[in-house]
């Protein structure tokens, strides 16, 4: 930004701030460590100055201000604990507790509640009130994750400016007017919406709860932590929740919850990252290595397992020759994962030997970025873009949260030009859409076009733009607005990207891609398969040109106990995201780590321990013990990553109404 | 250094040894015509006081459902982590929200301290005055909330008698 931020002088408590025109007294506040408690402001929502709680005594003013939306000016002095804030603040909590139901004892929020802390803190202690309180509909049912509670509701309307302002939907209202005012969903809809989670985290009362956690435990018996989720390539920062009772014999998780972080995700998370751990969970999983006998299957140890399919491999590749052996693998691997199959494709000596599911183009175009510098280190990158161009994509099914990312970005003032395949579910979002369905030329000619006087461009491309052949024309399209000097960054955005950003990372010439399975599919030349993640499981199998007979040997690392897993002679569990130690690469190139939470299988049984053996039995002389070593090494290798796993500390702060966590 | 207790002298009397045996048997015959404080445990037993915190009991609300809500205060506040709870969603939310599914005490490791009871916010367990819950096993003193819903004194009158059986049995 080349204009400056004129900055401003104040007092606050007595102690000097300095900070940038158009501060708040609650942020500036903040800033200092002092806590100033507010119910209806939320720093990614807004302000709405509805709540009154943040109220402060502001010199030379005769009546209390609320900090939440006064801008701090030039020699203000505030202050926030004289007797006047206090009992202000005990006026504003007595009349939010006269229709607030003393559903503490039953309410999934109690334990973490702003409203029970607050009236802890700065309440009168007891009501005046007499009188019956309100009555209203309790255990409303809004969606298949949310349960509503309206007698609990203070109003502060953050649910509603959440569906407003940060996804857009307008789900949410406030129906009827004064002491009958309350929350309901727009003409009685159920919620439909992949952001309804994040109602519950947000709420600054139990009034919205999620179903899934609903009287499941309560939060001080959890224990949290700090992971990241899998199941898109944005990789939200998050918090695991996880049962600590020590009169608890199987220790569940309970929930997932975001954690603030700007460089990735905000404060959002997409129901899929929030609610798919039950289903992992839940489906039959493969819990110890197996083989097949006389069509059963014998559980076996790790070691036994590891020998097994060295002895198994040794004999045949003997016999059928190196080439005939393939390890074809998912990209939904971390990045130690992805370091063993590049030692597995060095010491099988031959390129080709580690195949990923994954189109060539996009690595190829990786390395084209990197030269030209254009990949992004974090979300902080993009952030301050005037154009967001987008060939293709679909955000919303794809990346869900950086979808409410970019959306907030447009509030602020960017301009989204899109292509004719992107698909938003708000077209008002879009400033200008060029015309054509198609990935092709033509497009690019005509956005060429309409960029001609833009600046500060960052260009967002779909996966079907990388396998459609015109990724040569999108090189040439890129090189040509970074000649102008006004491209700022690339960002490939593909549906079941996984980890592929990290694998490139990692090792940029060693693999071979989709094409090369399509291939072998076809030559039917392999005879010894190693097969890692689900999908591409699944995806080999449906395939036509696959048969089982053309095969001596069928090994697989896979999640779950299915009908493909009889088709294997040897398999190994594979661990999720929750069930691992490990680091993952975002789509936009931020490094986080994953933690091991939960056990699932019955002996220590971890992919990287079946890649290492396997490594090992080709002939490789490394030796790893645990996750961390292999970072350790993965860091020698890459420029850029810290040297150690523990090193890669995003600055993650839980957004709880403490503005001293909010610091930290 | 070393500290050289000097022993009184005795009297003559005392010296004697007769007199003062007879001194002290004197005591024990006065003894025979006071009354008798010595109580005939088990037959006999003492009243508790009020206020009497023996060990703690569920109690049963009006409707025919334990009062309790399983808002896991009890289970917080215990300082020997003896009460396990399990919470439940009830059948009809409009009488009753939650309940608990599972609500587990281990008697043999309770301390009877009773602060649960003081924790309880809708006053759904109590301290009883019962103070001899003995078992046989650690097991049978793990108590689940049928047991800590039902009259204590009944449970032991039960559990007696039932091991009197076992003993016939056995012989």
């Amino acid at each position: 930004m080349s204009t400056e931020v004129k900055k401003i002088k104040g007092k606050i408590d007595g102690r000097e701030i300095e900070v940038p025109e158009g501060t708040t007294i609650l942020k500036a506040a903040g800033e200092l460590g002092i806590e100033i408690p507010h119910f209806c402001y939320h720093p990614s929502i807004g302000i709405e100055g509805s709540c009154r709680m943040c109220l402060v005594e502001v010199k030379d003013n005769p009546k209390l201000q609320i900090s939440c939306a006064v801008p701090l000016s030039d020699g203000m002095e505030v202050m926030t604990d004289t007797e006047k804030v206090k009992e202000g603040r005990k006026g504003v909590l007595e009349f939010l507790l006269i229709n607030h139901p003393l559903d503490c004892p039953i309410c999934d929020k109690g334990g973490e509640c702003p409203l029970q802390d607050y009236s802890f803190s700065y309440g009168a202690g007891r009501s005046r009130f007499e009188e019956e309180k309100r009555k209203l509909p309790k255990h409303k049912i809004l969606s298949d994750h949310i349960i509503f509670d309206s007698e609990r509701c203070i109003l502060c309307s953050r649910c509603v400016r959440f569906y407003r302002d940060i996804t857009g939907t307008h789900e949410l209202i406030i129906k009827k007017r004064g002491h009958k005012s309350e929350i309901a969903a727009f003409d009685e809809k159920p919620l439909k919406n992949e952001f309804s989670g994040n109602l519950a985290d947000i709420c600054p009362v139990g009034a919205l709860t999620t179903r899934d956690f609903r009287f499941q435990a309560r939060p001080w018996e959890l224990k949290t932590y700090q992971s990241a989720c899998a199941m898109c390539s944005l990789n939200c920062s998050v918090q695991i929740w996880k049962d600590s009772n020590i009169n608890k014999k199987n220790k569940e998780i309970r929930r997932i919850t975001p954690t603030f972080n700007e460089k990735v995700n905000d404060c959002w998370l997409c129901d899929r990252g929030r609610f798919s751990f039950h289903e992992l969970l839940k489906s039959p999983r493969l819990k110890t290595p197996v083989i097949r006998e006389e069509n059963a299957m014998r559980p076996l140890s790790l070691e036994e397992a590891i020998s097994e399919l060295n002895g198994i491999l040794g004999d045949l590749l003997d016999r059928t020759g190196r080439e005939s052996f393939k390890v074809i693998s998912s990209t939904d691997i971390t990045n130690e994962e992805a370091w063993l199959l590049k030692i597995i494709a060095e010491t099988s000596e031959r390129a080709g030997t580690v195949l990923l599911d994954m189109p060539k183009s996009v690595f190829e175009f990786y390395g084209f970025l990197k030269e030209r510098d254009l990949i992004t280190a974090d979300f902080t990158d993009i952030e301050n873009s005037k154009n967001l161009v987008f060939l293709g994509t679909d955000l919303v099914k794809t990346h869900p949260v950086m979808y409410l990312q970019i959306r907030n970005l447009i509030e602020k003032g960017a301009k989204l030009i899109a292509t004719g395949d992107f698909t938003t579910p708000d077209e008002k979002l879009v400033t200008k859409r060029i015309e054509g369905q198609e990935p092709d030329k033509k497009t690019l000619d005509k956005l060429a076009k309409v960029l001609a006087d833009e600046k500060d461009i960052t260009v967002f491309i779909d996966g079907k733009w990388f396998e459609s052949g015109i990724v040569s024309d999108v090189q040439e399209f890129i090189a040509s607005l970074q000649k102008r000097g006004e491209l700022s960054k690339v960002v490939i955005a593909r549906e079941n990207d996984h980890n592929s950003f990290g694998i490139f990372n990692i090792a940029s010439t060693h693999f071979g891609f989709s094409e090369e399975i399509n291939a072998l599919l076809e030559s039917k030349s392999a005879k010894e398969l190693l097969l890692i993640g689900d999908d591409l499981i699944e995806n080999i199998f449906k395939d036509e040109r696959f048969d089982v007979e053309n095969f001596n040997f069928i090994s697989m690392i896979k999640k779950f106990d299915d009908e493909h897993l009889k088709m294997a002679h040897l398999a190994f569990p594979q661990l999720s995201f929750i069930e691992k130690n490990g680091t993952l690469t975002n789509f936009l190139g931020t490094l986080q780590n994953i933690k091991k939470t939960i056990k699932v299988t019955e002996e220590p049984v971890q992919e990287w321990m079946v890649l290492e053996g396997l490594a090992r039995g080709l002939g490789s002389k490394q030796k790893y013990i645990d996750e961390g070593e292999i970072f350790r090494a993965i860091s020698r290798h890459v420029p850029g990553y810290p040297d150690d796993p523990n090193k890669i500390r995003l600055e993650t702060r839980l957004y709880t109404h403490y503005n001293r966590e909010l610091r930290k | 250094m070393a500290y050289t207790f000097k022993r009184k002298k005795m009297t003559l009397s005392e010296r004697l040894y007769i007199p003062e045996l007879i001194r002290g048997l004197l005591i024990t015959f006065r003894n025979f015509f006071s009354r008798k404080v010595t109580m005939q445990y088990p037959e006999e037993r003492w009243h508790t006081h009020k206020g009497y915190r023996g060990f703690p009991y569920l109690v049963m609300g009006d409707n025919g459902i334990e009062k309790c809500v399983a808002c896991k205060l009890c289970e917080r506040i215990c300082p020997a982590d003896v009460i396990y709870i399990e919470i439940d969603e009830y059948e009809n939310p409009d009488i009753r929200e939650r309940r608990p599914k599972v609500f587990n005490v281990d008697m043999g490791k309770c301390i009877v301290c009773g602060y649960c009871e003081e924790a309880c916010p809708v006053d759904a367990i109590r301290m009883s005055d019962e103070y001899e819950l003995s078992r046989y096993t650690r097991e049978e003193l793990l108590f689940d909330k049928e047991m800590l819903l039902s009259d204590y004194k009944q449970l032991t009158k039960e559990y007696r008698d039932k091991e009197k059986r076992k003993k016939v049995k056995d012989k």
